[in-house]
């Protein structure tokens, strides 16, 4: 059950399902690094949750592969699982279980549980470990499922969607910085979300997933630092925003425009020159705006295909 | 008066019933049309009476049974009325008459219909009006109970049913309440019974949305922890350990339990019920009439026939109910549950988890059954009475060791709970024998004007084509069994020692037989244990979920 050297915790080559007619995940390949937070970005029904269930083996891949620590999940799912802690999206914990009962039973899986750690969580997350599941809320079902993926200190950690359920000061204050520890640890985090600002806030590497397709992934910052947002003037008032290599989407009206760029400004400032365009203004946009262009293209190409 | 809410509730059950209500008048005037021709090929008068009734028993079970099942959340398996319709803005009566005219109409209605046709079409001899009152009766009482639950779970509901009869039980004991009953108006107690559950359904849906009885069964949940056994202080020493805990939690120690209920119930409860509330008589006495007497419950249990038939009862009953509850379970059999299926242990052990604590709990509710049967023994010896327990079921094999008679009782015992536990992967070799028999035993049927007749070759090529095709199945779900590597070694332990209790089984029914083969065994054509080919097709029943399981498992793990 050794892992293969220098193995990334995941690592994913060409990966395509297909449901019935809907392309679930179209050839999508991504490494995830080790001792990183990793964001899956994307709407609803854009694939993350799909990709997840391959990482997890519940899903065999239909072409291409999928390694975790150089094992195959669905063929190998015991040196694969066992190096993982999972939080699934539906919350699929057993109801009748009080949850220290769902402690020890989990404990008996992971050899590496750590009793103290699992107990400070349990304060932490204010549950009361002689209560039955059946009766937790929504958040604190969350938080019971996270406390049984993180106390056995896996070396990656996937959670699906983990803020849903949880409120804005859970969330803040404990989830991300219970992600931010593990990866402080040297230990990996994957998690998918369709909040921005949360991914935004916690996450070192982001992948944008859209209609089953990987648009972006990269780190942050090489994100961030490929990215602007202009502020540009034209001489004459303009009917929609010229088309112009570079620039991934144009916003405003008349004379005054705002575009998102993704290529050297120098190199912009001197196309838009041609089109009597001058920047005034230049800044680092945030994810959401990026995410937004990002997607919001891919829907004005598809219904530019479709029409 | 704002009935809308009522129309719009009896249109939703209306949506979700369209096409099934009139499929079962339509499946009952094909099965009429069928007996009919049947009947034009030779098939005798009574057999055709019985199987009319048979026809429109079932047609009128369908029928309650769906409109009861759209009352529930079939995947909670819930008895009571979801609670999305407890939290509807419309006042208890309305919600009540809603659900109650709807299945008066819809059963009344189907059973009516089914009962005209078999009446018409299969020549059956009785009132058409019994059979549509008496399924509004049922489909009444058993609505006016789930409306007062919440939630309930299948012990519960057995309990509270049990409970719940009792007392007509005891009133149709009266022979004053019966003889009002044989006097009355049908037509008045056909209207008075469902009046009287609708008021008693308005009643308990009250109490119900109020949380009176919400948590009504509250011993249930002590008692399922101490049945079950509460988690062990330390760690467990393995996954494997941690899996067979969890196994044992869920499913395990449900049929041991179910089965000591049922043995409680019936061994103490039906004697009381039927005896102490007066002027009955024993069993063996004819139930002719005799005043209260304390010593009923002694000669309850010393009447072989109740006792091996309570047995019996209690063994199908509750393993059926365990099995049809786990069925019902919403991915309990394949184990599709994402928390198991991400659990880091291999689909071999996986699977085999959930093998070695069925059989752990069969075995140990036959121990249960087994106990039971000694006891009863027991007790008659020490009340000076003769211990014959084996003695009704070795009629006609006098000559065969008692102990062996009894083996082979224990030993079907066991088959039959071990194969209704496992109600998919028994069920489809089930369906295999079944179809590929079909033909056969229906030629064979038609031939000798039903079952009974004078021997037929048709029966023994039918019962080898059965056998043949699941002994196919079965080495075929072998060899995949294998090739995918989910066989445990200890998986096929159990199967060879499951296969060897059929074999014992097998050899003990052939030695009590040869002794003496005309005595209380029906003819040669007959399908009992005795012939080969039954037998290697009932014992192929025994190993099929060893073999399937795994592979379900594996299958879920590899979509």
């Amino acid at each position: 059950m050794n892992d293969a050297p220098n193995a990334a915790p995941v690592e994913i080559t060409g990966l395509s399902r297909r449901f019935r007619t809907k392309l679930a995940l179209d050839n999508v390949s991504l490494t995830v690094p080790q001792g990183c937070v990793f964001g899956l970005l994307g709407e609803n029904g854009a694939g993350k949750t799909t990709l997840i269930k391959h990482i997890m083996g519940l899903l065999v891949p239909q072409s291409g592969s999928i390694k975790v620590f150089g094992h195959e999940p669905a063929t190998d799912p015991e040196a694969a699982l066992g190096r993982i802690g999972y939080l699934s999206e539906d919350r699929d914990i057993p109801r009748w279980m009080r949850i220290y009962e769902l402690m020890r039973y989990t404990q008996g899986f992971y050899p590496k549980w750590d009793e103290r750690f699992a107990e400070e969580l349990l304060r932490t997350f204010e549950l009361d470990p002689s209560q039955k599941i059946k009766t937790l809320s929504l958040g604190q079902t969350a938080k019971t499922g996270l406390l049984c993926a993180l106390a056995h200190k896996p070396p990656l950690v996937v959670l699906d969607e983990p803020s849903s359920g949880l409120d804005a000061v859970v969330r803040r204050h404990i989830l991300h910085s219970a992600i931010r520890h593990v990866a402080e640890e040297g230990r990996t985090v994957l998690f998918s979300s369709h909040l921005l600002d949360e991914v935004e806030r916690v996450s070192d590497y982001i992948a944008i997933m859209h209609s089953g397709k990987l648009l972006l992934c990269d780190r942050l910052s090489a994100i961030r630092d490929g990215h602007r947002r202009l502020i540009v003037v034209f001489d004459a008032p303009q009917a929609q925003g010229p088309p112009t290599p570079g620039i991934l989407e144009w916003e405003g009206k008349g004379k005054e425009w705002r575009a998102l760029c993704t290529q050297p400004v120098s190199d912009v400032r001197a196309r838009l020159a041609t089109l009597s365009g001058k920047i005034v203004e230049e800044a680092v946009p945030s994810l959401e705006e990026i995410f937004l262009a990002r997607v919001g293209k891919k829907f004005d190409e598809s219904e530019a295909q479709a029409s | 008066m704002n009935l809308s809410p009522i129309l719009v509730l009896l249109q939703v059950q209306w949506l979700r019933t369209r096409w099934v209500l009139p499929g079962i008048v339509l499946g009952t005037a094909s099965a009429c049309a069928g007996l009919a021709f049947a009947q034009r090929l030779g098939l005798s008068g009574d057999n055709v009476q019985i199987a009319a009734y048979a026809i429109l028993l079932v047609s009128i079970g369908l029928a309650v049974g769906i409109v009861m099942m759209i009352h529930t959340e079939i995947d909670k398996l819930s008895a009571g009325l979801p609670l999305r319709i407890l939290r509807l803005p419309v006042a208890n009566w309305k919600i009540v008459l809603a659900f109650m005219a709807y299945g008066w109409i819809a059963v009344g209605g189907v059973s009516a219909l089914c009962a005209l046709l078999v009446i018409r079409m299969a020549g059956l001899e009785m009132h058409w009006w019994i059979a549509p009152s008496l399924a509004v009766c049922m489909t009444s009482a058993a609505q006016a109970w789930t409306y007062s639950l919440r939630d309930p779970g299948p012990r519960a509901g057995v309990v509270t049913f049990l409970l719940f009869m009792a007392p007509v039980v005891w009133l149709l004991r009266q022979d004053a309440a019966f003889d009002l009953l044989e006097r009355a108006n049908p037509w008045l107690v056909g209207a008075a019974v469902p009046l009287a559950l609708f008021a008693a359904a308005v009643l308990g849906l009250r109490a119900n949305r109020r949380g009176l009885i919400d948590h009504w069964f509250v011993p249930k949940a002590a008692a399922s922890t101490w049945v079950s056994g509460p988690i062990p202080g330390r760690r467990f020493r393995s996954p494997m350990r941690a899996q067979l805990w969890y196994e044992w939690r869920t499913f395990g120690w449900q049929l041991p339990s179910m089965i000591a209920t049922m043995l409680v119930l019936y061994f103490l409860g039906m004697p009381l019920v039927t005896g102490m509330f007066g002027g009955t008589g024993t069993p063996e006495a004819g139930w002719s009439e005799r005043p209260p007497d304390p010593s009923i419950v002694l000669d309850w249990l010393s009447s072989t026939q109740f006792t091996t038939t309570g047995l019996q009862l209690v063994a199908v009953a509750s393993s059926v109910l365990v099995g049809g509850y786990l069925f019902m379970k919403a991915g309990y059999w394949n184990q599709s549950s994402t928390h198991l299926l991400t659990q880091p242990i291999s689909t071999r052990r996986l699977a085999y988890a959930r093998i070695s604590v069925f059989s752990k709990s069969t075995m140990l509710g036959l121990a249960l059954l087994a106990g039971v049967m000694g006891l009863i023994n027991l007790l008659m010896i020490s009340a000076g009475e003769e211990a014959r327990f084996a003695a009704f079921l070795q009629q006609g094999y006098d000559e065969s060791n008692p102990y062996a008679v009894v083996a082979f009782y224990i030993g079907t015992l066991f088959a039959v709970m071990w194969v209704a536990v496992w109600p998919v992967n028994s069920g489809w070799a089930f369906v295999a024998y079944a179809v590929a028999i079909a033909p056969a035993a229906a030629v064979d049927w038609l031939a000798n004007d039903g079952p009974m007749g004078e021997a037929s070759p048709y029966l023994g090529w039918a019962r080898a084509a059965g056998s043949a095709v699941l002994a196919a199945g079965f080495a075929f779900g072998f060899y995949r069994a294998l090739r995918a590597r989910v066989l445990s070694p200890l998986a096929m332990a159990i199967a060879l020692a499951f296969w060897a209790v059929s074999v014992a089984a097998f050899r003990m029914m052939v030695a009590a037989y040869i002794p003496n083969p005309e005595a209380n065994l029906p003819g040669e054509h007959f399908p009992h244990p005795v012939d080969p080919w039954l037998w290697l097709g009932l014992s192929l029943l025994l190993v099929a979920p060893v073999i399937t399981h795994p592979l379900l498992v594996h299958q879920a793990r590899r979509r």
